[in-house]
């Protein structure tokens, strides 16, 4: 909680022109960034690259930060996911177009390896939650948030109509939240 | 149909799992239901902790390319209040344009504006601040004879002055200058003849300068809230 609240107070001073200010939000929030572009990307020069967009996205737009509306690093990582799925859907439309195999090919396996201790002790509370989901609530949330895909091509993937989809991926969310405690 | 099934989207809009026009089907939604804004305004942090558990050390060069970047990005102004928040009159484009338009001035949510196409420039929250002057700012701006000139300001940041000759008018655009208080104003001059004339005040980080030809520079300056009838604290002078 003292994060999320210093948070609110560095974006304040983002949107004011601090550099130095964000700075400041760049080292609280690039291991989240970051982490989540890479585990949507598995690519670390695209990941690298989706997360840059994403913190200029925040520079550029800090005034609009409204704290009545969610918090910071909610916010923070809208622009992340955004980024990193706007690669994925380029991408496969780009392999689509050109047939091109080699396009961004993963360089980083599913489930990387490092930063496994960093890791370990802050997902810990949302691995936890992610278990106490049924298997289709789970998997519709993962295949779309961690993998990047749109729900017609996670209900391919699960063969479960999309009707079905769309409803699991909205009471799994609800379940999460519930489990989590967040607002 | 128009009000359930945009409803039933919710949870795969949370997650970015819509397409581009499903997006803008359901924040034309989400612009009317207010129920639906509250509950994406809820679901969007929970969304938000799954990156808990994909935290990673970042390379140094973002680090480092990321705040070269910042030194040369300009930030948008805040959305500006409109007055009203319209409903799409028809299910067409226009519609759910105007819609998206409404959103974003509202400044509904943050959630919301990202919603929409995520490449979203500045031409286009410009031009949704001011509709007025955004058909004739989105023509310069595309002119085929248009001619971009920035300058450094006095005051820090920099001034982006695109002119057309074609059609006899300049935007002016403020690059990180520093946000003025409720008692000083932003006025953009025409330098006619070696005479300042007021081009009118600026509120918003772009502004339209008409009848250029008769210049010979355009200024900027910070004035008491209101303006002046001559600049008495000029940031820029950019010669057109």
């Amino acid at each position: 909680m003292t994060r999320a609240r210093s948070l609110d107070a560095l974006l304040s001073e983002v949107a004011s022109g601090d550099q130095s200010a964000f700075e400041e939000l760049y080292n609280l929030t690039a291991p989240r960034v970051f982490g989540l572009t890479l585990r949507v990307l598995r690519n670390r020069a695209m990941a690298e690259e989706a997360a840059q967009e994403a913190l200029l996205d925040v520079w550029r737009q800090a005034a609009r930060f409204d704290a009545s509306r969610g918090s910071a690093i909610s916010w923070v990582l809208t622009f992340a996911h955004r980024r990193a799925v706007d690669y994925v859907r380029s991408a496969q439309s780009s392999a689509d177009r050109e047939k091109t195999a080699g396009f961004a090919a993963p360089d980083v396996p599913f489930d990387e390896a490092a930063d496994t201790a960093m890791r370990r002790a802050e997902g810990e509370q949302v691995r936890d939650c992610l278990r106490g989901l049924t298997e289709l609530q789970r998997e519709s949330i993962t295949l779309a948030y961690y993998a990047g895909l749109s729900y017609p091509q996670v209900a391919q993937k699960l063969a479960v109509g999309l009707p079905t989809i769309k409803a699991r991926m909205r009471d799994g969310l609800i379940r999460l939240r519930d489990c989590l405690g967040v607002r | 149909m128009i009000h359930d099934e945009p409803h039933t989207l919710l949870g795969a809009y949370v997650l970015d799992a819509l397409d581009e026009n499903e997006r803008a089907t359901f924040e034309a939604h989400l612009a009317q239901c207010s129920s639906c804004a509250a509950e994406v305004t809820e679901l969007a942090p929970t969304a938000a902790r799954l990156a808990d558990d994909a935290i990673a050390a970042p390379p140094a060069t973002l680090k480092a390319s990321v705040l070269s970047a910042v030194r040369s990005t300009p930030q948008l102004a805040a959305a500006p209040p409109t007055p009203t928040a319209t409903a799409p009159r028809s299910r067409n484009w226009l519609a759910l344009a105007a819609a998206f338009v409404a959103v974003v001035a509202l400044g509904l949510s943050a959630f919301i504006y990202l919603t929409s196409q995520s490449r979203v420039d500045d031409l286009n929250d410009q031009i949704a601040a001011r509709d007025a002057d955004a058909d004739r700012t989105a023509a310069v701006l595309a002119a085929d004879d248009a001619v971009l000139i920035t300058a450094e300001a006095a005051d820090g940041g920099a001034i982006s002055v695109v002119t057309s000759a074609s059609l006899d008018a300049a935007v002016v655009t403020r690059i990180g200058m520093p946000a003025l208080g409720q008692a000083q104003a932003y006025q953009l001059w025409r330098d006619v003849d070696g005479v300042m004339v007021s081009a009118g005040l600026m509120p918003h980080v772009s502004g339209l300068v008409d009848a250029i030809g008769a210049a010979t520079a355009i200024g900027l300056s910070v004035e008491p809230a209101g303006g002046s009838e001559h600049p008495t604290h000029a940031v820029g002078v950019i010669a057109i």
